[in-house]
């Protein structure tokens, strides 16, 4: 099992959901997070104006995947989530040694 | 015979519990009846000298459900603990056994009334006890000693009677406003109930008249707000008092009314009955304690709030000679206490009531300064039109109102009733209102962006057609009303673009600009937005989301490049006649047009620095309102000024003595400033502290005009608020060539445009603007 992480642009998230459910994903949590990455903090087309945002709110995703599903819900994410610009956001992979669901108690890729 | 059993009690209890039959607080009662004898039954046959006491809800005779049932074992002050605890756990057991919940002691009498003489909690539960079993004679000598341990220090006890409560209220909100309120501890619900009836168990006459109505009265709304916590209890199974939205509909069914929305508009009129005598008792309460019981007087007038405002024993109330039957009185009334922070009084409510104007009628433009005015006193506008509308004061004006009013809303980010929701996010507003160049309509837009949820159809077309209802009611200006419907029409456009849209293409501001259409609205929008966030829910507003929309309104701000605009020039026709008899003789010449509520006042003269601090100066010193000015000069150097003006006093000017008072300062004769400072001292002039006081914003910009630079201060009305921003322009030698002024509310707005002679282009250099902006702060500090 695998842990995908996605920071993505807010105004992409419902098109991510879309586009995971359509991918058969059945789960995931979002969180509003704030960041900066290569962009520095603030948007290339205002750069000049007073106004700099130090940390660029963005959408944070973790989706629990089995190992076999690991690149189709990565391409399809990453497909939704791009615009092309700087400030997309990125997508990381982690091992996940073991899962639980509370309610039924059932474990490993059942609990997915 | 063999005392009750467990099981039997369990069968008992669900068999009640389950009984279609009872509802309300007939099963409250039955519950309460059939603990009884089962208590009965187990304390059958308690030793001598030993009673069983039911303590708190339950010596009421009234369980609901889920209440812990509250008694107390009395034991003889020698029994040895062991036989104590061998009585008590025959007691308690089979109650335990059958998942009855106990809040179960065992005391001698001694021990009880010593814990009852330092412990709220314990203190209170003892006021009233029934005896359940055994010595009686003992429990009705326990009450007798509680109640004189409680008589013999009535402050203290109603002090921390004040302090719970205080940290209650705020910690579980009110019931008639919040959609999931709690029945028993938020502000207006049971407990507020007990804590008067505690309080008035101190049996002093003062405490007694501090409740403005019969305690009696107030039994139907505790009867209904019990029914509705029983009910949840037996919907839910559990004990939780919160009345969630989830199970309003099984609560309502229990209760016979149509649906969940009938069942919260009673629940939140029984919550405002108790609310209302609350808040009312309390304060009074409070200020007995602090006086060590001496009651004010109910007829002393302790100050003047604003002509014929009056404050009698800590409330606001209407004077003698007020002109209470003047169309805009009851919102300057309302206004003034809300500004000052004092509580409606309940006569002055009920005088208002009984007069004034019939409902619908439109409003004069007094009523709507005043309105105006009332909205921007911030938090304590949410209980002051609350107590307006009591009496059906505030929808006489807005009979809108009454189509939201207590109004519950199925949606998961709101936290309050439709009406508790704008007023909320009119008092949020007030902390914008330096942010934006027309607080009047920003406040207008707060109250009005909801209001078509009281009518069926998509809330936000309904709330477009409702304000031109309101506007023409009100006589705003066709602008004006432009502009409120504006924001109602888009008070969602921000937060839904800002979350939605890509905002790093230019597409997206282009629509929000083209939306919005210019950069005053934006700026209105921006602060709706999140005044209207933040009274929605912990849901709607967070940094995050604030961070998204401050960054489209930048975007958008940038589309809308405001062209230049000219200073205002004057209306020449209205002026030629006067322009024309300086032009002869070089004086000053000026009159005036009575128009009604306001006056207004035509000058012209030769223009010099400093002409208009002057005039401004003069108005202050004989106590008129300057409500807007226009002033320009012309190419011929005559100046001409407009002043509409309002009397603060509410007396007729004395017109002859303005005049002469006008041409002595133009001539140097009076000393404006020492004559301002000793009237500005007279006590009578006190004037109420605003209960908001964002700071003072001072825009400079050399963007808006080619020729002048523009002064834009933002603050809070104060006297001789205009003459002291004048007066400190002119001290830096700057002219005033026009000027744009507004009072709205308790706002004002002054737009200065000024030249200076010390650069070619007339416009001040942008390095001197820090030096104009501190001189304007100090001017106002001062």
């Amino acid at each position: 099992m695998k842990l995908i992480t996605a920071i993505i642009k807010p105004f992409k998230l419902d098109d991510v959901k879309t586009a995971l459910r359509g991918a058969g994903v059945e789960g995931m949590t979002v969180s509003e997070v704030r960041g900066f990455g290569r962009q520095g903090g603030h948007t290339e087309t205002y750069r000049g104006t007073e106004y700099q945002i130090d940390f660029v709110p963005k959408v944070r995703l973790e989706i629990v995947v089995d190992d076999g599903a690991v690149d189709s819900v990565t391409e399809t994410l990453a497909e939704a989530a791009r615009t092309g610009k700087i400030g997309d956001g990125k997508i990381w992979v982690t091992t996940v040694e073991s899962l639980v669901r509370i309610r039924t108690g059932e474990s490993g890729s059942e609990a997915i | 015979m063999r005392p009750v059993d467990a099981a039997t009690i369990k069968r008992v209890r669900a068999q009640l519990i389950g009984d279609p039959d009872l509802a309300g607080r007939g099963l409250a009662r039955r519950l309460s009846q059939q603990a009884d004898s089962w208590f009965e039954s187990l304390a059958a046959d308690l030793p001598a000298g030993w009673a069983l006491l039911a303590t708190g809800g339950y010596a009421r005779g009234t369980l609901t459900p889920g209440s812990d049932i509250d008694v107390v074992l009395l034991h003889p002050h020698k029994a040895a603990d062991s036989t104590v605890r061998e009585v008590a756990e025959r007691l308690w057991y089979p109650m335990w056994d059958a998942g009855v919940k106990l809040g179960q002691a065992a005391h001698s009498p001694k021990s009880l009334l010593q814990l009852a003489s330092d412990d709220l909690d314990t203190a209170t539960s003892i006021l009233s006890v029934r005896c359940l079993a055994g010595d009686a004679e003992l429990a009705a000598e326990v009450q007798r000693a509680a109640l004189e341990q409680w008589r013999k220090r009535p402050f203290v006890w109603l002090q921390r009677l004040l302090v719970s409560g205080q940290q209650r209220w705020t910690r579980f909100g009110d019931v008639a406003s919040l959609l999931e309120p709690d029945l028993k501890d938020g502000r207006g619900g049971l407990r507020d109930h007990d804590m008067i009836r505690w309080a008035l168990r101190v049996d002093r006459a003062e405490v007694t008249a501090a409740l403005e109505d019969p305690f009696d009265d107030l039994a139907g709304p505790a009867e209904l707000l019990l029914a509705a916590r029983c009910e949840l209890h037996r919907a839910t199974g559990r004990a939780g008092n919160v009345l969630l939205l989830q199970d309003q509909d099984r609560v309502a069914e229990a209760m016979g009314f149509a649906d969940a929305d009938a069942l919260m508009l009673n629940l939140a009129g029984a919550a405002h009955a108790i609310e209302w005598a609350t808040e009312r008792f309390w304060r009074r309460v409070e200020r007995l304690i602090r006086s060590g019981g001496r009651a004010a007087s109910r007829t002393h007038v302790m100050a003047t709030l604003a002509p014929g405002v009056v404050v009698i024993d800590d409330e606001a109330h209407v004077a003698a000679d007020a002109e209470v039957d003047e169309p805009s009185f009851v919102f300057r009334y309302a206004a003034a206490a809300a500004h000052a922070g004092y509580p409606l009084g309940g006569r002055a409510l009920r005088l208002l009531a009984s007069r004034g104007v019939p409902p619908g009628e439109p409003w004069t433009e007094r009523t709507l300064r005043a309105f105006v005015s009332l909205l921007g006193a911030g938090q304590p506008l949410v209980h002051t039109v609350e107590a307006l509308e009591r009496y059906g004061l505030f929808s006489r004006y807005l009979p809108e109102w009454r189509a939201v009013r207590s109004l519950p809303q199925r949606n998961a980010f709101h936290t309050y009733t439709v009406d508790r929701h704008l007023l909320q996010t009119v008092a949020n507003a007030t902390e914008h209102v330096r942010a934006v160049s027309r607080p009047d309509l920003l406040l207008l837009g707060a109250l009005m962006h909801d209001l078509g949820k009281g009518y069926p159809g998509d809330h936000t077309e309904v709330g477009m057609e409702l304000v031109d209802t309101v506007a023409a009611r009100m006589g705003l200006p066709d602008d004006d009303t432009r502009t409120v419907r504006s924001l109602v029409e888009h008070h969602l456009l921000l937060a839904e673009t800002a979350t939605r849209r890509d905002l790093s293409d230019p597409r997206t501001a282009a629509l929000a600009a083209e939306a919005v259409g210019d950069k005053e609205t934006l700026d209105l929008l921006a602060a709706l937005t999140e005044a209207d966030s933040r009274a929605t829910g912990p849901a709607a507003w967070s940094s995050w989301k604030q961070a998204l929309i401050e960054e489209l309104v930048l975007v958008t701000r940038a589309v809308l490049h405001g062209g230049q605009v000219a200073p205002p020039a004057p209306d020449a026709a209205r002026f030629a006649h006067l322009a024309r008899l300086v032009e002869a003789d070089g004086a000053m010449h000026i009159e005036h047009v009575d128009q009604g509520d306001v006056d207004l006042l035509r000058i012209a003269s030769r223009d010099r620095t400093g002409l208009f601090a002057q005039i401004a100066g003069v108005l202050a010193l004989h106590g008129l309102d300057v409500l807007s000015a226009s002033a320009a000069t012309g190419a011929d150097g005559v100046a001409v000024d407009e002043f509409r003006v309002a009397k603060i006093d509410g007396a007729l000017p004395n017109w002859q003595r303005i005049e002469h008072d006008l041409r002595a300062a133009s001539a140097g004769e009076i000393d404006i400033d020492s004559r301002l400072d000793s009237r500005l001292r007279s006590p009578r002039r006190r004037r109420p502290l605003a209960a908001a006081s964002p700071r003072l914003e001072v825009l400079l910009s050399n963007d808006a005009s080619a020729t002048t630079t523009v002064v834009e201060v933002r603050t809070a009305d104060a006297p001789a608020v205009l003459y002291r921003l004048s007066h400190a322009l002119t001290g830096l030698d700057l002219d005033v060539r026009s000027a744009v002024v507004a009072t709205l509310g308790h706002e004002v707005v002054d737009a200065f445009y000024v030249t200076t002679r010390k650069s070619p282009t007339g416009r001040v250099p942008e390095g001197d603007f820090d030096e104009i902006r501190a001189a304007l702060m100090a001017a106002l500090a001062a």
